[in-house]
């Protein structure tokens, strides 16, 4: 039990941070320096482009394609990498028992289950689709402030009422994160050993954390008003403009979308 | 001082859903230009009498005039009043502190131009130009109530409304808060703060309400904090210099080290017929 605190309270140190990534954001980078409504409709297409193929290849072009784009906005894969990784891991955790289930031309076999070709194919497309999907909207997350993409996004006349939920889940998800931790911490620094523990007392924390987000949420909200929130989130524009790095993006998108046309035929 | 007042509570009682009375018969009056500081022990009734009067929560009972106006628009108040709240944690939810700075202004569509202006000032006056790219979390106590402090200040408010701001702070941090406090109010700002560290209020306050739930007392700075049973009476301590020059037999009583130097000066010089003389006098 008291290792589960720890790891639940380092995951939720890492989501915390995985959130605040915005440092990156305003470094001088290139897709930092694009559109905002260029770079956010290029990364939703190229989601877009990832969904709906299924060759592998294409998937690891893209995928590469994200990793050369982090590197030209200047951030460390060493901080970018850990952060989604563990997501796409999740994913072939997932995807795993395909490998055995797929009917199809048998590869080898593995402790007397054969494995196909088919299946392995499979579970490869799906993997590879989730990482560049999560690189891909990673790349938004690294280099946009929140507030940029929640004025883009109004600005593309996505619904108020989306926007806005979007807002206020983005910033009390960050105010709970930090609540949690705190939390865990404090149990953390009362505890010995893992004797006496129980799920019981992680019963109790849990339900100490339900009363405590309520508590954080009202004292947030507060704050909110306090400085003149309406009940709409309202943002100073940024980087509206065109550039040249936003024509190069552009151009980048549009030959991936030609790519994955040929790849069709 | 301007003669014109800008906030009038009437009879405010506040009572908390589980029935705990926050505040009752609470009269309060602010004018402009002024420095009030709100002096009582813990659950008191400092913060929620604050928060009453930035607009925050309603009162159960009572009544609250903003700038003379019986009703005044949520956008209005908010342009003129800016009020911190006690834990930074909870003003700083934004992922940068350039972010949380830039929240206030931008709802209350303050022109871009002016707020890059005021940031640039803000920022430099508190010296946290290098946390502006820092997330919250990450900052040390001192560092956060500065930002929230600031959070405050680049809404460019008339009045400031600030909960116990010295509560978590450093010395350091402490005085020079102090210093750009004063000069705000020098600059016109209208200025209220709780507190229960008392050794603060005579840098700060040119009016102090006393509170414990209802108001005790409400008076020039100097005639509050020399009262010391009443001060004792309602869980404060004195001033250390007030108790200082009791046990000295000064007259009249200091309240800051400047005042206390020049009384104990007045008092060698004299070679203590002064003492005399005031206890004779007494």
């Amino acid at each position: 039990m008291a290792d589960f605190t720890r790891t639940l309270r380092e995951i939720s140190g890492l989501l915390r941070d995985f959130l605040a990534a915005e440092e990156y954001a305003s470094r001088k980078g290139f897709l930092q320096s694009v559109n905002q409504k260029a770079k956010l409709t290029g990364i939703l297409l190229l989601i877009a482009l990832a969904i709906s193929t299924q060759n592998p290849f294409y998937l690891f072009f893209l995928l590469l394609f994200s990793l050369s784009i982090v590197i030209l906005s200047k951030i460390p894969l060493r901080a970018y990498l850990p952060r989604f990784g563990f997501i796409p891991l999740f994913a072939f955790i997932i995807v795993i028992p395909w490998l055995f289930l797929t009917e199809g031309e048998p590869a080898f076999s593995l402790l007397g289950v054969e494995i196909t070709k088919e299946g392995i194919m499979y579970v490869l497309t799906f993997g590879l689709r989730v990482t560049a999907c999560v690189a891909a909207i990673s790349l938004l997350l690294f280099t946009t402030r929140v507030s940029d993409l929640l004025y883009t996004l109004r600005s593309l006349k996505i619904p108020e009422m989306f926007v806005e939920i979007l807002g206020i889940t983005y910033r009390y998800l960050f105010s709970l994160l930090s609540e949690l931790q705190k939390m865990l911490l404090g149990k953390e620094s009362r505890v010995v050993s893992a004797k006496g523990n129980s799920w019981r007392t992680g019963a109790k924390i849990t339900a100490n954390f339900m009363l405590r987000t309520l508590s954080k949420g009202e004292k947030v909200h507060k704050a909110m008003l306090a400085r003149g929130y309406s009940g709409k989130f309202k943002t100073y524009p940024r980087n509206q403009g065109w550039n040249a790095n936003s024509s190069a993006f552009v151009a980048i998108v549009a030959a991936m979308v030609v790519l994955w046309l040929l790849t069709r035929l | 001082m301007a003669s014109d007042k800008i906030i009038e509570a009437r009879n405010l009682k506040y009572r908390y859903p589980d029935g705990t009375i926050g505040i009752e018969n609470v009269d309060f009056e602010l004018w402009r230009g002024e420095r009030v500081v709100i002096i009582g022990p813990n659950g008191s009734g400092k913060s929620t009498l604050l928060l009453i009067l930035g607009g925050l929560i309603s009162p159960t009972e009572g009544s609250i005039k903003f700038f003379g106006k019986e009703k005044i628009e949520p956008y209005e108040l908010r342009r003129k009043v800016g009020i911190l709240l006690q834990n930074p944690d909870d003003v700083l939810f934004n992922p940068t502190v350039r972010e949380d700075l830039e929240f206030g202004p931008a709802q209350i569509e303050m022109p871009e131009e002016e707020f890059k202006q005021i940031l640039h000032a803000v920022t430099q006056m508190l010296h946290i130009e290098h946390l502006l790219d820092k997330p919250p979390f990450r900052l040390s106590e001192g560092q956060k109530q500065k930002a929230a402090f600031g959070c405050v200040l680049t809404m460019k408010p008339e009045v400031l409304l600030l909960d116990e701001p010295f509560s978590a702070v450093d010395i350091e941090t402490k005085l020079s808060m102090i210093r750009h406090l004063n000069e705000l109010n020098r600059q016109g700002v209208t200025i209220v703060v709780t507190a229960h560290d008392i050794s603060v209020v005579p840098l700060i306050a040119d009016r102090v309400y006393l509170l414990n739930k209802h108001v005790v007392a409400v008076g020039k700075t100097r005639e509050i904090l020399t009262n010391v049973e009443l001060l004792r009476k309602n869980g404060l301590d004195a001033p250390p210099f007030v108790e200082f020059a009791l046990k000295l037999g000064l007259n009249p009583l200091p309240l800051t080290v400047d005042e206390a130097v020049r009384s104990v000066r007045k008092l060698i010089k004299s070679g203590g017929k002064e003492k005399e003389e005031a206890n004779e006098s007494d």
